[in-house]
């Protein structure tokens, strides 16, 4: 076991260069440097396909490499606990087979896989790390990298069973066997040893390990932003413990940057949580306020969801404390019962649970606020008062306490309060708790649907629907119906709209939803139908009372069904539905076709982008599109689209920008293809008059004509070499011309002209003489 | 003293430890000789600038020439600038740390002096044996003096027939390994990299036209098109692949000074996915040739040329000091990349197509690293996919409003179903497609099936519009499951499939560990706490198999069964054969390929039996 990794990894990437995988190659000298540096983008990026490569070749070494080094990185990074175990327990059984045993790397993922035990439960696991790490230390002689990695494990370790002292001795002694073997220690071991001087309370002596430890890296390596960061944070926990606090705040990294690297978080918070104890936030931009309490909340929930339980609880503890400094009562007890959640997935609670115990009791001892008004006046007197969010949150729980209407009447301010400060998860349980105490509560479901739909929780949408089934069945097929909506599954949302129906037939806004669902599908006859089904079931305007809005006819249904009509051809529905809303057709049947005003459709490019036409309006949902389009759109000139009734640009507010003001519609579907083909003309500006002659003579024969080039198109003059305006424009032959007549069409309006226009691929599909157009471009630099 | 230098009374001694200090410059502190070239011409240069301080009247025309002779194994470098006096000769020449030019440089602030360590002439002795030096002052035209060292320890200074201008010619007598330096093709193609940005004419041999002649069209001003000529300098200037597009650099406010250009390389990042290329010059000469690490690291096709006074050389001179200035060029550098691709799909789409023609693969990654380059590339940049390289658009619009892509991680029944499904599938195994492609969704709201994970399983098969009555289940399982398979009544597409096998990979690894054979293999500490991580997982489900009720011939056979039809049993048979061959098919070594072979037959002669 002797084999340098390093030595290693030159050897294959000069194999690899040579039998021509160059991107394998590459990513085996890259993948390293962007795990431990924290590019986690990259390293997503090239690591799926570095593997499957490595499995393609049958080169398991290569695969245990990439597998350790985004392990490393997800672990030490990332900051995944249980997330990562499956993947850590896979890799340290594929690093043991037969053909891998051998792999220098093997070890490190007998190490990757007690890192990952340690951010789960660090304590919880000692006796059975110290036993891995014993069995594998005797694995490695000290030369090697492994021996620096698996010393400063050992050390944190000690730690966490907390040994500060023993672990200073170890990491010492390690040191010293490193060196005797004529090595260096990494910067890593000197973040170890400032660590264990830390926990030993001797901050001036992490600080002296940090400047020691990066002066020796410095003389031989460059150090990065990554190492720049780490020692930067270290050194502002130690300072800030030390009461330099202008020094800490100097080191101490952006709040930014620790929301990009979960790796400095913990020690990011524990500097922010002895500065503000030390009243030495700058206030403004850092301050112990309800913003550091939701960035704090992101954190919290980010290792809660990586199954990094103990950092997490560690984490939460210090955001529960700085809440408590702020007199922030239910976040403090919000976090304390995340805390407890957390509790129960540790091996071992010493310790931990009597901080836990003491934050709890120091958030129930703030005082929560008077009730000054009944609770359900309660949202609207805070709204005329200025109280931040955390402070409503306190009010409506104390609120709450008093009676269960009340807390029925604030369950949605509630959850919303605790959504808004990061607790997404504390809203959603809260709702679920309110259900089980009301379970005939009939907004609440709806409600937590829609948190849950917010928070795109499929889980527990699939609990609420599958609850709600047996005696509610239209509300948990409503439920699922805009989750589907939601996710684009219009299929799906069709099926539960329908169960919905089978349940509630008067439903109209199932009935939009499933009239939605049906044109993103394309089933105009569908949406049309439903549409119609929604104008029988609603209430009259002048019966339906003060909250039954819904319940009646919206101008939008009728546009809708409009929309729909047209798409379907049934001018007759078109025309009467048209009238309810006070449109005045020129006749009184057959498909309308008027002239309406300039309008812009917004369209898709075969590329998937947006883009904008102008069109002129021919009806309530259609209009005819005017420029000469070339491939990359589906569309043409002359071609009839309907577009859904919604206007998607703002009307301006000043008179004349409302004149020249176009609204902008999406297409919704092509009714009536003009059948247009396009080619392109070419060549020197002939002036304003000879082009728009020319642009009418094309368009009396029914052909159409676009300019494309701007003011700055320049053709080479080959008079003199000089430049003059050019001109480039889409010519649309008529479906009833072939490309011969449109080549002796243009041939004969340019006749005159001093410099002749370029129409190469018109030439050569009409088969006509192309080597005049080949002369012109060549001339004129086309 | 044998080989023609003045007797041992004329010899001064270098006022340091030269035997030392030269022997470290040749060895470590130059990694390539060419750096002592390089020192020559920035003193050549230097002369010049002085002469034009001290000598504001002078009428010489400044020019430097730098010959090779190659039988002679010498080079020589020769200046039209202010020459050097005696006096000047011990103190500057022979002195190390007391460069005149940097002196000069702090009292006149002029900051087109290059010199900075005072250690450039001495480096000359790195790749030479035997340095002289002719030089006439312009204070003193009517003299001359020659500077000749062996070694530079010891030198000699005599007086020579002055020059016929004033100026300095400095030949080198190279060392044998070095002999390959005088070369004057080499030197043109060197120097033509280094003293680009030099606004001295420098020129090789009895060359006409100087090695620098090309146009800087961020230092002088343009005739026509500047694009054309950015193209025209990137052309020149770009050593390993043509230029695509190329867009300027320019100072920041507050940040850094930087000026230059940068330019898309065209070519494949074929052997490579880094061929970032940057050449970073201070007051006009080339400080790093390779100084790609201030380019962002997803930038692998962007080659460029940057000017600054604020970067600082590291000792070696050919590093720079990763200071804040450094940082704010690295800042800065990477804004320009993005504004100049932003401006070139802008304003020249022809070449913004060959550059994601070129480029797809390294753009989809960059695109992450850079959130305004994303939006530029979301719906330009092409995307691998099962039915090749298509636009996220496209994809998704294929995919009726989601996107699919494949983990690659399944293998076996993947393959089948997505074969089956006939959507393209985007390549998620392919550099930068899958994290591209959960950004591209977030942003513009739509739906990505990630196939192969869990929860793109999940969206795969649906739950069925109705349970299936529990006898019902019970039927099935007993029917087309085998051991360890679970069976889950689904919808899922296409509806031809009836029916697919998708193994539990918790389960599998449960078995890997669990079995005996680990124990010789894995470290029994970390077997046992392994072990401890399966024994949660039940284990008992090793595969389940998805029965797609949206499929006719499912819904034929429930119809069977309900009516009591005598066929449904072998009708089931037939499925289950199905199952298995498809499986054996995928890779999966489960299930009894023959006996389902025979299956097949034994329902073919039921069903043709009378």
């Amino acid at each position: 076991m002797t084999t340098d990794i390093w030595a290693w990894v030159r050897d294959t990437h000069e194999q690899l260069s040579e039998a021509g995988h160059h991107r394998l190659a590459a990513a085996l000298v890259e993948i390293a440097g962007h795990a431990v540096e924290g590019r986690n983008e990259q390293l997503d990026a090239m690591y799926p396909e570095a593997l499957a490569s490595a499995r393609a070749l049958g080169l398991p070494w290569v695969e245990v490499f990439l597998r350790h080094w985004r392990m490393q990185n997800l672990l030490n990074k990332r900051h995944q606990g249980e997330a990562a175990m499956a993947e850590a327990v896979d890799l340290l059984e594929f690093a043991h087979r037969e053909e891998t045993v051998s792999c220098p790397q093997s070890v490190c993922a007998v190490q990757d896989f007690t890192i990952c035990h340690a951010n789960i439960d660090g304590p919880g696991y000692v006796p059975e790390r110290l036993a891995v790490l014993e069995e594998t230390l005797a694995r490695v002689e000290p030369a090697r990298a492994c021996f620096d990695c698996l010393s400063r494990e050992y050390a944190d370790t000690l730690e966490d069973d907390g040994r500060p002292a023993d672990a200073l001795a170890h990491l010492d002694r390690a040191q010293a066997r490193i060196q005797a073997a004529g090595e260096q220690v990494s910067l890593a071991f000197g973040h170890s040893r400032a660590a264990a001087l830390m926990n030993l309370g001797r901050p001036e002596d992490a600080l002296a390990a940090y400047d020691t430890a990066e002066r020796a890296y410095a003389a031989r390596h460059q150090p990065d932003d990554d190492d720049r960061r780490k020692l930067a944070v270290g050194r502002a926990v130690a300072l800030a413990a030390l009461g330099r606090s202008e020094e800490a705040l100097g080191q101490l990294p952006d709040a930014e940057e620790a929301d990009s690297y979960p790796d400095i978080r913990h020690r990011w918070a524990t500097a922010v949580q002895t500065l503000a104890e030390a009243g030495a936030l700058p206030h403004g931009e850092l301050d112990n306020d309800a913003a550091l309490g939701v960035r704090l909340a992101q954190w919290v929930a980010y290792l809660d969801t990586a199954g990094s339980h103990r950092p997490c609880l560690d984490l939460l503890l210090i955001a529960g404390r700085l809440a408590v400094a702020r007199g922030a009562r239910t976040v403090a007890l919000t976090l304390v019962a995340t805390g407890d959640r957390k509790l129960g997935r540790l091996r071992r609670t010493d310790g931990v649970a009597e901080r836990l115990a003491e934050l709890r009791s120091a958030a129930e001892a703030l005082p929560l606020p008077e009730t000054p008004v009944p609770a359900a006046e309660l949202p609207e007197w805070l709204g005329t008062r200025r109280v931040t969010f955390e402070q409503a949150l306190d009010h409506f729980t104390a609120a709450s306490a008093e009676s269960a209407e009340a807390a029925a009447a604030l369950v949605l301010q509630r959850a919303r309060a605790l959504d808004a400060l990061g607790h997404p998860r504390a809203a959603a349980d809260l709702l679920w708790a309110r259900l089980d105490e009301d379970p005939a509560d009939e907004h609440l479901p709806g409600i937590l649907g829609q948190v849950l739909i917010d928070a795109e929780d499929g889980d527990g949408i699939r609990r609420l629907a599958d609850r709600l089934m047996p005696a509610n069945p239209s509300e948990a097929h409503w439920i699922r119906a805009r989750w589907a909506a939601a996710q684009g599954r219009w299929e799906e949302v069709g099926e539960h709209c329908d169960g919905v129906l089978a349940h509630e037939p008067d439903a109209l806004n199932t009935r939009r939803l499933a009239a939605t669902a049906a044109t993103r599908l394309d089933d105009h006859a569908r949406a049309q139908r439903l549409y119609q089904e929604l104008l029988e079931h609603a209430v009259p305007a002048d019966l339906a009372g003060e909250d039954e809005e819904h319940h009646t006819v919206q101008e939008p249904d009728l546009w809708h069904l409009i929309t729909a009509a047209t798409a379907n051809r049934d001018w007759a529905v078109v025309r009467s539905t048209g009238a309810l809303i006070g449109i005045e057709f020129d006749a009184d049947e057959g498909p309308v076709d008027e002239e309406w005003q300039m309008v812009t459709v917004r369209t898709t490019r075969a590329n998937g982008a947006s883009v904008d036409l102008p069109a002129v309006r021919t009806g309530p949902a259609t209009a005819r599109i005017l420029p000469v389009l070339g491939e990359d759109v589906p569309l043409n000139h002359r071609d009839v689209v309907v577009f859904g009734p919604a206007v998607l640009n703002e009307r301006p507010k000043g008179e004349a920008e409302q004149e020249a003001w176009r609204p902008v519609f999406r297409q919704l579907t092509l009714l009536d293809p003009a059948g247009y083909t396009t080619h392109w003309v070419d060549g020197a500006w002939p002036g304003d008059a000879a082009w728009y002659a020319l642009r009418e003579a094309l368009a009396e024969e029914q052909y159409g004509l676009w300019a494309y080039s701007g003011d700055q198109y320049a053709v080479t003059d080959p008079a003199g070499g000089d430049s003059l305006p050019g001109i480039y424009a889409a010519l649309g032959v008529p479906p009833t011309a072939t490309s011969a007549d449109a080549d002796a069409l243009l041939q004969r309006l340019t006749a005159g002209w001093e410099h002749p226009l370029s129409w190469l691929d018109l030439a050569k599909a009409a088969g006509a003489d192309t080597a005049r157009h080949e002369e012109t471009v060549r001339r004129y630099g086309l | 003293m044998s080989q023609g230098l003045p007797p041992a009374d004329n010899l001064r001694t270098t006022e340091v430890d030269l035997g030392g200090l030269v022997s470290v410059l040749a060895t470590h502190l130059y990694s390539t000789p060419l750096v002592a070239l390089r020192e020559l011409v920035q003193n050549a240069h230097d002369s010049h600038t002085r002469r034009r301080l001290e000598d504001p009247e002078s009428t010489a025309v400044p020019v430097i020439r730098v010959r090779a002779d190659t039988a002679r194994r010498t080079l020589t470098v020769e200046d039209t600038g202010a020459g050097l006096t005696e006096p000047e000769i011990h103190a500057y020449l022979a002195t190390v740390g007391t460069g005149y030019t940097r002196m000069l440089r702090d009292l006149t602030g002029n900051q087109d002096l290059i010199g900075a360590f005072g250690l450039g002439f001495l480096s000359a002795f790195s790749v030479a044996d035997e340095v002289t030096v002719t030089t006439t002052s312009h204070r003193e035209p009517g003299l001359g003096h020659r500077y000749r060292s062996r070694g530079g320890e010891q030198y000699s200074v005599e007086p020579v027939e002055p020059r016929p201008a004033p100026g300095t010619a400095v030949e080198l007598r190279l060392k044998a390994e070095h002999g390959h330096l005088a070369d004057e093709e080499a030197l043109r193609e060197v120097l033509g990299r280094y003293c680009v940005l030099l606004p001295i004419p420098v020129y090789v041999g009895e060359d006409e036209r100087p090695v620098n002649d090309v146009l800087v069209p961020w230092r002088q001003s343009v005739d026509g098109d500047l694009h054309t000529a950015r193209m025209r300098f990137a052309s020149a200037f770009g050593r390993r692949f043509d230029p695509l597009t190329a867009f300027p650099v320019t100072p920041v406010e507050g940040a850094t000074d930087a000026v230059g250009l940068l330019w898309v390389q065209d070519g494949g990042t074929y052997g490579s996915t880094d061929n970032r290329d940057l050449a970073v010059y201070l007051r006009g000469m080339l400080l790093a040739d390779d100084a790609r690490d201030l380019l962002p690291s997803w930038a692998g096709f962007i080659g460029g040329v940057v000017e600054s006074s604020r970067l600082t050389p590291t000792a070696s001179r050919e590093d720079l000091q990763r200071d804040e200035h450094y940082r704010a060029l690295q800042k800065a550098l990477a804004d320009a990349v993005v504004d100049g691709l932003y401006e070139t799909a802008r304003l020249h789409p022809a070449a913004w197509r060959r550059i994601l023609a070129r480029h797809g693969q390294d753009l989809l990654g960059a695109a992450l690293c850079d959130d305004r380059l994303f939006t530029l590339l979301a719906d330009d940049v092409p995307v691998p996919t099962s039915q090749g390289d298509l636009t996220a658009g496209a994809l998704r619009a294929a995919g009726r409003g989601a996107l699919h892509v494949a983990l690659g991680s399944g293998g076996g029944f993947e393959e089948m179903l997505y074969r089956a499904m006939q959507v393209p599938i985007a390549r998620g195994d392919r550099y930068a497609v899958l994290p591209f492609l959960r950004r591209y969704a977030q942003l513009k709201d739509c739906r990505i099936v990630e196939l192969g994970s869990e929860s793109g399983n999940r969206e795969l098969f649906r739950d069925p519009a109705e349970p299936l009555a529990a006898e019902e289940t019970a039927w099935l399982t007993a029917a087309l499951a085998d051991e360890g398979e679970q069976l889950v009544p689904a919808r899922f597409d296409p509806p031809g499939l009836p029916l697919v096998l998708v193994p539990d990979r918790e389960a599998e690894l449960k078995a890997r560990i669990e079995d005996d054979q680990a124990d010789a293999r894995i470290p029994s500490a970390a077997l046992r706490l392994a072990r401890a991580f399966t024994a949660r997982t039940d284990g008992t489900v090793k595969a389940r198999l998805y029965l797609n009720l949206a499929s006719p011939a499912v819904q034929d056979l429930l119809t069977a069964y309900r009516a009591g039809h005598t066929g449904s049993a072998t009708a089931a048979g037939l499925l289950r054969s199905l199952k298995v061959i498809m499986a054996a098919a995928g890779g999966s070594a489960n299930g009894d390929l023959t006996a389902a072979l025979a299956g097949i037959g034994t329902a073919v002669a039921a069903l043709t039996w009378e």
